[in-house]
């Protein structure tokens, strides 16, 4: 096993058509090291949404090669993609993550039982995850009973449950104020510190940024030196 | 799998106003095509009625060249051997000996038929219903007359008072006998009350001087047996006719034909209106979620599982609606019980062959297919809303959602 959660090798996506093409990406080279903490920052339009989903598996490169773990995501198929994700990464986004229809807990449960994960083990996991986030009080409340910093630490304890290789969060502060956007990034640092799991944030965020302990400037889809 | 339940059933939930006017746009199609159906089939089963119950059977055996000219002249010998009509798709038969006459009170004089019947095996044809003033016929051997109200109002006559009855002899020549009327009968329909004068068999047989009957009547278990029963017995008795209701009441037998297919018409059309709705008011159900579905299959849930739950929403709601709209029709149909009253119209109605009421009718048959249709629709409607659920790739669904 390698010791990067996440490798990129000349990455590039591209948009459009042939006449027309919109360059996202162009030849991103990454390594990211296991237990990192890593945010991209960078322009609007630079290219970290893009970044992530094609990391995230939810878009294919154009060209180059991800390795998350030890998978290589382009021998992949769409199906195992999606088992890749299930069970290697964890993704907190800016909005809508939840399942509006489940409590907090069974939110958290869902991705164990996607798994396969027997209901005693699976409560036990889900209920240890959101202590761990200091949301023992919400179990039972339901996305729509909850603030904004609430919905993105249960994101961020279902992220964490089935301790992924790497967790993706695009923008995950954006619709939270400054007090709880702190609040929120420790307890990130704390998955990062306390579990080990490797993080990478798109974010404008100077806050965020100032949590992280490694910064990758993207310019015009390319990493700024 | 369970999971996916779960979220269905909670989906369902949650967009229960929704949910509810599709469900309540399929219970109202679904009980409304229930309460039709069993009306249709109602009225479709007193058209069998009608025509089987009077003194035709299922199958009516003649003598050769009866329908041609009926009355006396052709008959079936009394001694002809009846083995072949010892079978177990048969309920009953009965023999009766028909002819038509002439009847005259000291007022009037009418064109009716004079029926000899064996009482004791009429409890397939309209006769055991009759209701009776005085006395009816009770045995073969009786000799007084059974005669309709409507005729005894028409020939100003009544109970009591003599009648002079004039036929064709089996050789031509005319017999003329007077009876006394014992009886006077109500039957549904005046038709029969206008048509019909009754004696006993034997006692007809003996004025009449024929040793035989014009006809039998042949009743089955089932109409399904009708065709078969009629093939075997025509080469069984090959020297007498044997004819069905249908070929005896072609007019019946279209009618028969034409409600069991309008019934299926009703049923198709109504439920493929349905199906437009329903589809139409499935896919805004699921836009309004394309987000939702974009995030479970960013977590890892297979698109086969996403799809199965959108699935799985529409045919619970359409089980559900099918149940509640068989339920509700069932509760109208019994409700409307022994029959709508169409007394008004009843003058009407009863000249064209059926009784003053509208009694529903329920066919098993008919169920199973609007069950069975209402769950192939909601699955073939839900294929579209399934389908805008994966068309998008998981990051459009993101954004457009
Ligand atoms: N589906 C798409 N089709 C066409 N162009 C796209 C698509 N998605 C992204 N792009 C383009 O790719 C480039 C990078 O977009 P991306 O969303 O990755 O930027 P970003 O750094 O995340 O921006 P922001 O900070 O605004 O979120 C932009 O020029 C964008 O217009
Ligand atoms: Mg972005």
């Amino acid at each position: 096993m390698s010791d990067f959660a996440v490798q990129t090798t000349d990455i590039t996506r591209i948009y459009g058509n042939e006449t027309v093409p919109v360059y996202a990406l162009r030849g991103v080279s990454l390594d990211v090291e296991v237990g990192e903490f890593v945010s991209i920052v960078g322009p609007s339009g630079s290219g970290k949404s893009t970044l992530l989903h094609v990391i995230g598996g939810l878009e294919r490169p154009t060209e180059g090669e991800i390795t998350v773990g030890d998978t290589i995501l382009g021998e992949c198929s769409d199906s195992e993609l999606t088992d890749v994700r299930l069970y290697k990464m964890g993704f907190v986004f800016q909005a809508y993550n939840l399942i509006p229809v489940l409590s907090a807990v069974e939110n958290v449960e869902f991705i164990l039982q996607l798994q396969g994960v027997g209901k005693k083990e699976r409560r036990e996991r889900a209920q240890e995850a959101l202590s761990a986030f200091g949301l023992e009080d919400l179990f039972n409340r339901r996305p729509g009973e909850m603030s904004g910093g609430q919905q993105q630490r249960v994101a961020i304890a279902r992220a964490v449950v089935s301790n992924p290789a790497v967790l993706l969060a695009d923008e995950p502060s954006a619709n939270l104020d400054s007090e709880t956007t702190k609040e929120f990034c420790e307890y990130l640092q704390h998955a990062n510190e306390e579990r080990g799991v490797t993080i990478l944030t798109a974010t404008h965020d100077p806050l965020v940024m100032g949590y992280t302990k490694r910064h990758i400037n993207l310019v015009d889809g390319q990493i700024a030196a | 799998m369970r999971l996916v339940f779960q979220l269905a059933l909670r989906n369902i939930w949650r967009q229960r106003r929704r949910n509810g006017l599709v469900l309540f746009a399929i219970v109202v199609s679904v009980g409304g095509v229930f309460v039709m159906n069993s009306l249709a089939r109602g009225m479709e089963q007193d058209f069998l009625r009608f025509s089987i119950e009077n003194f035709r059977g299922h199958i009516k055996i003649l003598a050769p060249n009866q329908l041609d000219e009926p009355g006396l002249r052709y008959s079936i010998p009394q001694t002809t051997n009846w083995a072949a009509l010892d079978r177990p798709d048969i309920e009953t038969w009965t023999p009766r000996l028909r002819s038509p006459a002439v009847i005259m009170s000291e007022r009037e004089t009418r064109g009716v038929e004079i029926v000899g019947i064996d009482p004791t095996r009429e409890s397939h044809s309209f006769i055991h219903d009759l209701v009776v003033e005085g006395e009816g016929i009770l045995d073969p051997n009786d000799q007084h007359l059974l005669i309709g109200r409507d005729l005894a109002e028409e020939l100003k006559t009544g109970l009591g008072r003599r009648l002079v009855v004039l036929m064709n002899g089996p050789d031509d020549t005319a017999i003329e006998t007077g009876f006394r009327i014992l009886g006077i009968f109500d039957s549904e329909t005046t038709r029969y009350e206008e048509a019909y004068v009754l004696t006993g068999l034997s006692s007809l047989q003996t004025i009449s001087g024929v040793d035989g009957f014009t006809g039998v009547s042949v009743y089955l278990k089932d109409l399904a047996y009708v065709d078969e029963v009629q093939s075997s017995l025509a080469s069984q008795l090959p020297d007498l006719d044997v004819a069905t209701w249908a070929q005896l009441d072609p007019f019946t037998s279209e009618m028969h034909r034409f409600i069991g297919f309008t019934v299926y018409i009703l049923i198709v059309v109504f439920l493929g209106t349905l199906v437009f709705g329903l589809i139409n008011a499935l896919v805004t159900a699921v836009l309004v979620r394309i987000k939702e579905f974009g995030m479970l299959r960013v977590v890892g849930m297979k698109s086969r599982l996403v799809v199965s739950q959108v699935v799985i929403e529409c045919v619970i709601i359409m089980l559900l609606a099918l149940m509640i709209g068989l339920g509700v029709g069932l509760l109208f149909v019994w409700w409307i019980g022994d029959g709508i009253d169409l007394t008004a119209f009843a003058a009407g109605v009863e000249a064209f062959g059926m009784g003053a009421r509208m009694v529903p009718h329920l066919v098993v048959d008919d169920f199973v297919i609007l069950g069975v249709a209402s769950v192939i629709l909601g699955l073939i409607a839900s294929y579209f809303p399934a389908r805008r659920v994966i068309k998008a790739s998981i990051l459009q669904s993101l954004r457009d959602g």
